[in-house]
């Protein structure tokens, strides 16, 4: 899932300081499951943002919304009403969905209240970690099912680096294992040790943000 | 700012939620207020302390509640077996975001007792409103 996490407070409401009418819109989806952004988290985040701006004698009307998808055209749509009343929006969907209500909403002014910064599986209640980087040139079927893009420190394709801690551990993190050291461990369980011997040239990352912006289009889908 | 330099209150409300093992077989009920000395308690029954989500919490403060109290069962008398300890964890939580607002977390507690009287749910909610009397009112109530 994509994950995000609240902006600071102090930024948030700064940014909310200017406006009167303020409608903070939540997304049911990725966000939702890291409990950044869902139904939930819009109605923790509305009386918090009240009361801080109270507290600085500021008494704004903060109305609340949870799009089921804010990344569909047709879910937001759904807003257009309660945007149309306002002078300001805040969305705590990923990036995507922030975009989506600026572009559809455009003249409003519509700030972002996460910070948008993984793709995350939830491995445990309350633990998330980051799985995939959207690189655009997915080597998971020579490493064994682990990512080392994502989830090495140095995102080394030829690892592991020798700071791999004894126990197993990364040298950056104590609580994070070394992907490498799992790669390793699982080609000999596998047999296949010596497919880790074959050196791995330069990645090509032009299929990822280092390429420009990405468009795809698919003709057989168009209309 | 501190909430100290707010204005005190003089009959501070303090909203009790408690789960229906909380309080005594012949005492129970969805919801009651009552005023004592000192305190007014608005008391609302939970099926269990664990369905205390955190707006919930927020929004009662949000209303210009002085505090709010949660009452629990002990640890390994829940029975729901981690219902107190998930609400003990809100609790934690609510308290760590008022603090990053400027709010004084000490507004929202938490105690563990089983088959409480209503006259010692009200003592509970004195001990809230005593702890945060120094704080002074609500900033949402000025």
């Amino acid at each position: 899932m994509i994950f995000a996490e609240w902006k600071p407070f102090d930024e948030l409401i700064e940014k909310l300081k200017p406006y009167k009418q303020v409608l903070l819109v939540g997304c049911a989806t990725c966000v939702a499951e890291c409990a950044a952004g869902g139904e939930k988290e819009v109605e923790t985040l509305a009386p918090l943002l009240r009361m801080a701006l109270k507290k600085q004698g500021r008494d704004i009307e903060i109305v609340t919304a949870t799009l089921e998808k804010q990344c569909e055209w047709e879910f937001v749509e759904a807003l257009a009403e309660k945007a149309a009343a306002v002078d300001a929006v805040m969305s705590i969907a990923c990036g995507i969905g922030v975009q989506a209500l600026a572009e559809r909403f455009d003249p409003k002014p519509v700030y972002p209240g996460v910070n948008t910064s993984a793709l995350t599986i939830r491995e445990e209640a309350g633990l998330w970690s980051a799985r995939c980087a959207a690189c655009g040139d997915c080597v998971l079927g020579e490493t064994f099912g682990y990512c080392p893009i994502a989830r090495c420190a140095k995102s080394l394709l030829n690892g592991p680096c020798g700071g791999t801690r004894k126990n197993g551990k990364c040298e950056v993190n104590e609580d994070v294992d070394c992907i490498w050291n799992l790669i390793v461990e699982r080609a000999y369980e596998r047999g296949q040790i010596e497919s880790l011997a074959v050196v791995r040239g330069t990645k090509d990352w032009s299929n990822s943000r280092h390429g420009g912006p990405k468009r795809v289009i698919r003709e057989d889908l168009r209309q | 700012m501190s909430d100290a330099a707010q204005q005190v209150e003089q009959d501070p409300e303090v909203v009790v939620l408690y789960c229906q093992h909380g309080i005594c077989e012949q005492a129970k009920a969805s919801a009651w207020s009552q005023n004592a000395e000192g305190v007014s308690v608005r008391a609302v029954m939970m099926p269990c302390s664990s369905k205390i989500e955190v707006p919930y919490i927020l929004k009662i403060l949000e209303s210009g509640a002085y505090a709010v109290e949660i009452v629990a069962c002990p640890e390994k008398s829940c029975k729901l077996l981690t219902g107190s300890l998930r609400a003990e964890k809100r609790v934690e939580y609510v308290r760590d975001l008022l603090k990053r607002i400027g709010y004084c977390p000490e507004r929202v507690g938490i105690s563990r007792r089983l088959a409480q009287k209503p006259d010692e749910l009200i003592g509970i909610a004195r001990s809230r409103a005593d702890a945060v009397r120094p704080l002074g009112a609500n900033p949402m109530r000025i």
